[in-house]
């Protein structure tokens, strides 16, 4: 027997996550409308149009959801940005050691960031053999170094690495 | 120069004579354009000390294998990870990698190949005999006629939206905006660009392809342990010399779509500021409005695949045909040609095809041998190459990750532009698990400065008259074309339900 109201909270779509996108859109479009809001009319044009477009479809996104919601076809949860739960806080930590890894570069320097990501991020994602955790991010370092910064002199963020090596190249 | 078969014969078999030139070329074109935010012009650029120090037929020949080779790798990726090398191959991301999930990577892989080579040769060749002709579209092709051809591209928007619009259509005018970022075409009036002086320029195109293609995928990807489903698994590991075969075969059975959307790209590149990007969405587009089975695009369909690939390849000789012709750069590559050009002194327009017509032509039967190489080189790799999709994630998420955050900086060398295609990257991975397409956001940030700045110009001219948008034969050629591009799906779907009633009527 299903007498468990929850339970059938379950069987109900989580819109919540489908409402972000939309709600950015929507509030970029306001943003762009009032920095433009002293401009020539011809210089308001463009922008004012395709905001009245993303307010007039976000309005009827908003509508459709609500009416979900008073049908009890969906619920307000953000399921749909959440699943899977088991991976939940690798995709967390993927995406803050991403962030680390471009905030650290002004300092350890492209070479050394690549190497300390690859290994990171990839112990997060479940590798515990050594072999693959240490040679994976060294042979990256050094094809990225050779491939970047020497052959294509790419003005990547130096740091200790590309110091040392550079009176060799 | 008359252009007759002995006189295309001895270009031909000059331009084999260069054969060492060309290989490289074709390789390192490859694999720079299955880099994202590596283009063909950056590494021109880079080789400029080799192009002007060599002399100029070689140094043309270079850049001309390098271009066209770039175009063809942009698809790779694009097919494998989800993740097109080229702006050009993103529309090529829609059928191809649904293909690799169901592990059909080798099939697509050589749809790619056949597409962009088969495409590239032919439309090489057809400009080698219409290039007086081509010339002359550039002629033709003002703001109006650019307002249609970009909408055109938009209206694709609405073809991804089929299974849900209004979340397409969000997806699509959220890229819009976020396209008229910076500054205004007229007033050069700064425009939500919170403050940040790095997107007065507007918002630079690779990080945001990055972002939205590579980096959400990486983020999507962690979530299984491979890019393959269990099915697609197995038939990847089975794979044999007799798929290659095979998927050749099936490749070449769509060879009126290779010839067609191949043109269609030939047309688009001809017109100054309209690129590969745009003619690839362009021939999707239009591939699914005639296709008698629309309602398999997206779902890793084989015309999804060469659709794109065909008309991004045409592209490549289009764009040189106002360069040569006329002394316009088509694109950005045409324009690093053009300084090439005017350091070995090389007259451009009218000029160049009477001083010099075996480098006018010639350029155009590089490109063709340059394919002709390609056939050799890249077709027999599908099969290895599409081994890629078997890597387990935990690998491959983390090193896309780190080498595509290089290619989000490289174009401008801004520390600020690998922040924003992280930026992208989210918008990108809440698009993706809730259901609005990253191509629809894409379209929409490439079109968005575009579409405003032919539109502007045209009302302008027009003297702020919006009828200006009906005042040639051309744009309204193209109006017509558009109207029946929208109304053609309806009335087909229309045609299909009358089919199917009426034997239930009988």
């Amino acid at each position: 027997m299903d007498d468990n109201p929850e339970h059938g909270r379950h069987h109900r779509k989580g819109v919540g996550a489908d409402l972000i996108l939309p709600l950015m859109a929507a509030g970029y479009a306001a943003y762009y409308v009032f920095t433009i809001r002293e401009f020539p009319w011809e210089a308001q044009m463009n922008g004012t149009f395709i905001a009245v477009v993303i307010w007039l479809l976000v309005g009827a996104f908003l509508v459709r959801t609500l009416l979900r919601l008073r049908r009890n076809e969906a619920t307000l949860r953000a399921t749909g940005i959440t699943t899977p739960r088991a991976k939940l806080l690798q995709r967390i930590g993927f995406v803050a050691l991403t962030a680390l890894n471009i905030g650290l570069m002004p300092w350890l320097g492209f070479t050394l960031t690549v190497v300390v990501f690859l290994a990171s991020s990839m112990w997060l994602l479940g590798v515990r053999t050594a072999k693959p955790l240490i040679l994976i991010p060294f042979v990256a370092g050094a094809v990225g170094y050779v491939f970047f910064v020497v052959a294509l002199d790419t003005r990547l963020p130096k740091g200790p690495v590309e110091w040392l090596l550079q009176p060799l190249f | 120069m008359e252009i007759s078969f002995d006189s295309l014969w001895q270009l031909f078999a000059h331009s084999l004579d260069l054969w060492w030139v060309i290989i490289p070329a074709v390789v390192l074109g490859i694999v720079m354009g299955a880099i994202p935010g590596f283009a063909a012009h950056n590494t021109i650029i880079i080789l400029l000390p080799f192009t002007l120090a060599v002399n100029v037929e070689v140094g043309l020949t270079f850049m001309i294998a390098l271009y066209a080779a770039s175009h063809l790798g942009g698809g790779i990726p694009a097919i494998l990870v989800n993740i097109p090398g080229t702006g050009g191959a993103a529309a090529t991301t829609l059928d191809g990698h649904p293909m690799a999930q169901q592990g059909r990577a080798q099939q697509a892989l050589m749809l790619c190949f056949f597409a962009s080579v088969f495409g590239g040769l032919i439309t090489s060749t057809a400009t080698l005999f219409a290039m007086p002709y081509l010339a002359r579209v550039g002629f033709y092709m003002h703001s109006v006629e650019m307002v249609v051809v970009m909408l055109f591209g938009l209206t694709l928007i609405a073809v991804i939206a089929a299974q849900d619009t209004l979340k397409g259509l969000i997806a699509g005018f959220f890229g819009l905006i976020l396209g008229a970022m910076g500054a205004d075409h007229i007033y050069s009036a700064q425009r939500g660009t919170f403050g940040f002086l790095e997107l007065y320029d507007g918002v630079p195109l690779i990080p945001a392809l990055i972002g939205l293609f590579a980096l959400s995928e990486a983020f999507v990807m962690i979530e299984q342990e491979t890019i393959l489903s269990r099915v697609g698994q197995e038939r990847m590991q089975k794979s044999t010399w007799k798929d290659t075969i095979d998927s050749f075969f099936l490749a070449a059975k769509h060879w009126w779509e290779v010839i067609w959307t191949s043109m269609v790209g030939l047309v688009i590149g001809v017109t100054p500021g309209a690129g590969a990007s745009i003619a690839a969405f362009v021939a999707y587009q239009q591939s699914r409005v005639f296709s008698k089975t629309p309602e398999k695009y997206g779902t890793g369909h084989p015309a999804g695949v060469i659709a794109p690939e065909a008309a991004n390849n045409g592209v490549t000789s289009g764009t040189l045909v106002p360069l040569l012709a006329l002394g316009i750069p088509g694109g950005s590559t045409a324009a690093v040609m053009l300084i090439v050009l005017q350091y070995h002194g090389v007259p451009l327009g009218p000029r160049l095809f009477i001083e010099s017509p075996e480098l006018a032509y010639g350029v155009f039967m590089s490109m063709v041998v340059a394919y002709i190489f390609m056939i050799f080189t890249i077709l027999p790799m599908s099969r290895y190459m599409s081994r890629v999709t078997l890597v387990p994630t935990r690998f491959l998420a983390p090193l896309i990750t780190t080498f595509v955050i290089v290619g989000a900086f490289a174009p401008r060398e801004y520390l600020f532009d690998m922040w924003l295609a992280l930026a992208f990257g989210l918008i990108g991975y809440i698009a993706r698990k809730t259901g609005y397409h990253v191509a629809a956001i894409l379209i929409g940030v490439i079109l968005g400065p575009l579409v405003e700045q032919s539109y502007l110009r045209a009302l302008r001219i027009g003297g702020g008259d919006p009828l200006v948008l009906f005042s040639s034969t051309i744009g309204n050629i193209l109006w017509a074309l558009l109207a029946i591009s929208i109304a053609l799906p309806y009335l087909n779907a229309w045609r299909k339900r009358r089919g199917n009633t009426r034997p239930r009527e009988a």
